[in-house]
């Protein structure tokens, strides 16, 4: 329905041109077709001769860029134990105030990317995501200390909001860099209940990397990452590859995500490997007492994800894998939301120490593709 | 007095022809995408701008090693056509300005066809934005135009 | 309400079929149309053209009572090149390509022949599964052949091949 209501908008979209340039013109006699020596153009070079070459982007038979994306992320039934509120060193395992037999949580993602400058010298696009997790399932309280954390996500639920920039800059014909920075609003608030901007989190990479050929582009740089859920700073390698015969390849950014790439034709193609996926949640007002906590949420996901083309720009892809907690712990931050770096040494202590069992998950998306 | 007005104004009329007829023709050559891996030689057939590939940096598939042919063209019954001499962009009318539009490009790395708009930059320049739908929704590649070297 | 609604049903129904009329198919086939690329000629990618005039088309429908705006839509179904000279074959030509071309309508490519049989007087190009615009190209004034061919090598003459169209036309009676 969607699908068909998008279509119809596209084709509108792409015939107002043509329709406006609708002209009346009299029909030519074809122009006698010029002597053209082929090998001519072996040997031509630039008419401005300070024209440069710039390494692109891409590479062969990546899965697509999507400009828009309409999808819906649905893990099946799992368990979860919560702490009660306290100081607790990593590796403890406090016995449970809350535990949580969870049917479900899914929700909307939603997410889009526009080039504001897409030039063979330099491209740089902005996008805007939106994404929703609600739970369903019971909540036991086993004591009184219990922070009804469960019961908090059971009620509202889980949003991130975020806006992201990714710069694309060519140095010369064969090597590049690339900037990525997002500032995201996670936590569980509600349009009516909306967050401060104060406890927005930023995250951000910046790589250096080689295009030796159409095949392969490779890089190494450093990011600032909430995908483990906390604050960390990591390094990256970008390692995007494709064999000659154009079946096989590679699309690794690691360690947020790696991926191996078996392409069925330009249309089809099926991806295996993990990401790394997380947040650092804002919880207001937990409880009766002032207590503003951090879920710092981060998950591996293990997954197939088959895409294919619908029709036209329009694409479809399927994730069917296995989510692995990483944490789902929590932090106090103080009303200024004033974050932290623990980073896998740190001995910060943490207020809750939560357990969830991994589960099956499913996600579909429709997407707009870009050219 | 008269036949000189007369004069005057044909004149005049076949100098703003001429003139728009050599800034419509501005896109008429050889050309490079930025990839390297092609040129284009870009000519007018009944009154439209029609682009073809005219040079490959790899001419041979190295699976097939044979001519490349335009294998991922989605119309199974013309994966045979060859890609040197493909005529890659397609059906562009001059618009005024620098401006060539109502077009489409073709990848013939994927077999997507997607709308397209040519705008002159310089003499030796032309921004190539290929787009879905709308023109914000699309990318830019820019073209240099090829000359015997120097 | 609920007889309302029956008649209305009724009376679309009988609107739909009325309109709708019966289509016939007919063939089209005009005289075949000279493809001329002016030599001399280099090896690699050439460009001929020709021209088919609508008259033609227009002629064949009034014939049998019908007129342009009668066309439903139309396909090409087969596409043959040939040499008329005794001592000429397609050797030179390595690939061809046939699109048509109008200036009010979109360029279809809709048949292709790779290889050009060896030795060959006369060779038919596949035709393409998926055609567009074929009524609309067929109803402009004058449609223009455009074949892209590869030479093999360099030719002084003039190159001029034959091309055999033949369409198949669905109008409505």
């Amino acid at each position: 329905m969607y699908m068909k209501k998008i279509q119809r908008w596209l084709l509108l979209l792409s015939l107002l041109p043509l329709a406006a340039a609708a002209q009346q013109r009299d029909t030519l006699p074809p122009t006698p077709a010029e002597e053209e020596d082929f090998s001519e153009y072996e040997n031509l070079g630039f008419a401005d001769e300070a024209a440069k070459r710039y390494c692109n982007p891409k590479i062969l038979d990546l899965s697509p860029n999507r400009f828009v994306s309409l999808g819906w992320d649905w893990q099946l039934p799992y368990q979860a134990e919560f702490s009660p509120l306290g100081a607790f060193e990593d590796g403890e395992s406090p016995s449970p105030a809350e535990t949580a037999d969870f049917r479900s949580s899914q929700g909307l993602r939603l997410s889009a990317n526009i080039p504001v400058i897409s030039r063979n010298s330099f491209v740089w696009q902005m996008g805007a995501n939106f994404w929703n997790i609600n739970y369903g399932g019971k909540v036991q309280t086993e004591n009184q200390n219990a922070a009804r954390l469960a019961d908090r996500l059971l009620s509202r639920g889980l949003r991130t909001a975020g806006i992201n920039t990714t710069i694309f800059k060519p140095l010369g014909e064969k090597q590049f860099l690339l900037l990525q920075g997002a500032a995201d609003l996670n936590g569980d608030y509600t349009l009516a209940d909306f967050q401060s901007l104060q406890y927005l989190r930023y995250s951000g990479a910046v790589i250096w990397g080689k295009r030796p050929h159409d095949r392969l582009q490779w890089g190494v740089g450093l990011a600032r990452t909430y995908r483990v859920g906390e604050l960390n700073y990591l390094p990256v390698v970008l390692y995007n590859w494709t064999a000659p015969n154009r079946k096989w390849g590679t699309e690794i950014l690691f360690p947020a995500r790696a991926h191996v790439r078996r392409t069925f034709n330009p249309r089809s193609l099926l991806l295996a490997g993990y990401e790394l996926e997380g947040q650092s949640y804002r919880i207001n007002n937990l409880s009766d007492e002032d207590q503003s906590l951090e879920i710092r949420r981060g998950e591996l996901r293990a997954r197939l994800e088959y895409q294919r083309q619908l029709g036209g720009f329009i694409w479809m892809a399927l994730q069917v894998g296995y989510r692995y907690n990483y944490s789902f712990n929590a932090d106090y931050l103080p009303n200024d939301g004033q974050e932290f770096f623990r980073g896998f040494f740190g001995d910060q202590r943490y207020a809750m120490l939560n357990t969830l069992t991994n589960a099956l998950y499913v996600n579909l998306s429709v997407n707009l593709v870009s050219p | 007095m008269k036949k000189f007005t007369l004069l005057t104004l044909l004149a005049l009329f076949f100098a703003t022809f001429l003139s728009a007829q050599s800034e419509s023709d501005q896109l008429i050559g050889v050309w490079e995408p930025s990839n390297g891996k092609a040129r284009v030689k870009i000519e007018k057939i009944a009154d439209k701008y029609y682009g073809k590939i005219v040079w490959l940096r790899e001419p041979i598939d190295p699976v097939t090693n044979a001519p490349k042919v335009d294998k991922n063209n989605p119309d199974e019954s013309m994966r045979a056509v060859p890609l040197k001499g493909y005529r890659m962009l397609k059906d562009f009318v001059f618009k005024g300005s620098g401006e060539w539009a109502d077009g489409t490009i073709y990848d013939p790395e994927n077999g997507s066809t997607y709308s397209c708009v040519i705008k002159l930059k310089d003499d030796n320049t032309l921004d190539i934005r290929g787009y879905v739908g709308v023109k914000a929704l699309g990318r830019t590649d820019v073209w240099k135009r090829l000359g015997a070297k120097k | 309400m609920k007889r309302f609604f029956q008649h209305t049903a009724l009376f679309l129904l009988i609107f739909a079929a009325v309109s709708c009329g019966k289509v016939s198919t007919l063939e089209f086939k005009p005289a075949p149309v000279t493809l001329t690329a002016e030599g001399p000629l280099f090896e690699g990618s050439n460009t001929a053209q020709g021209v088919l005039m609508n008259a033609e088309l227009e002629a064949m429908l009034a014939k049998g009572g019908y007129r342009g705006a009668a066309i439903k839509s139309a396909r090409l179904v087969s596409a043959q090149i040939f040499t008329e000279a005794d001592t000429l074959t397609l050797d030179n030509l390595s690939e061809i390509t046939l699109q048509l071309a109008a200036p009010d309508v979109d360029m279809q490519k809709v048949a292709v022949l790779n290889p050009v049989p060896a030795g060959s007087k006369s060779a038919a190009l596949q035709v393409a599964g998926e055609q567009e615009k074929i009524a609309k190209l067929l109803l402009q004034p004058a449609l223009t052949l455009v074949a892209d061919v590869n030479l093999k090598q360099d030719a002084e003459a003039t190159l001029a091949v034959k091309c055999q169209l033949v369409f198949e036309i669905n109008v409505k009676d």
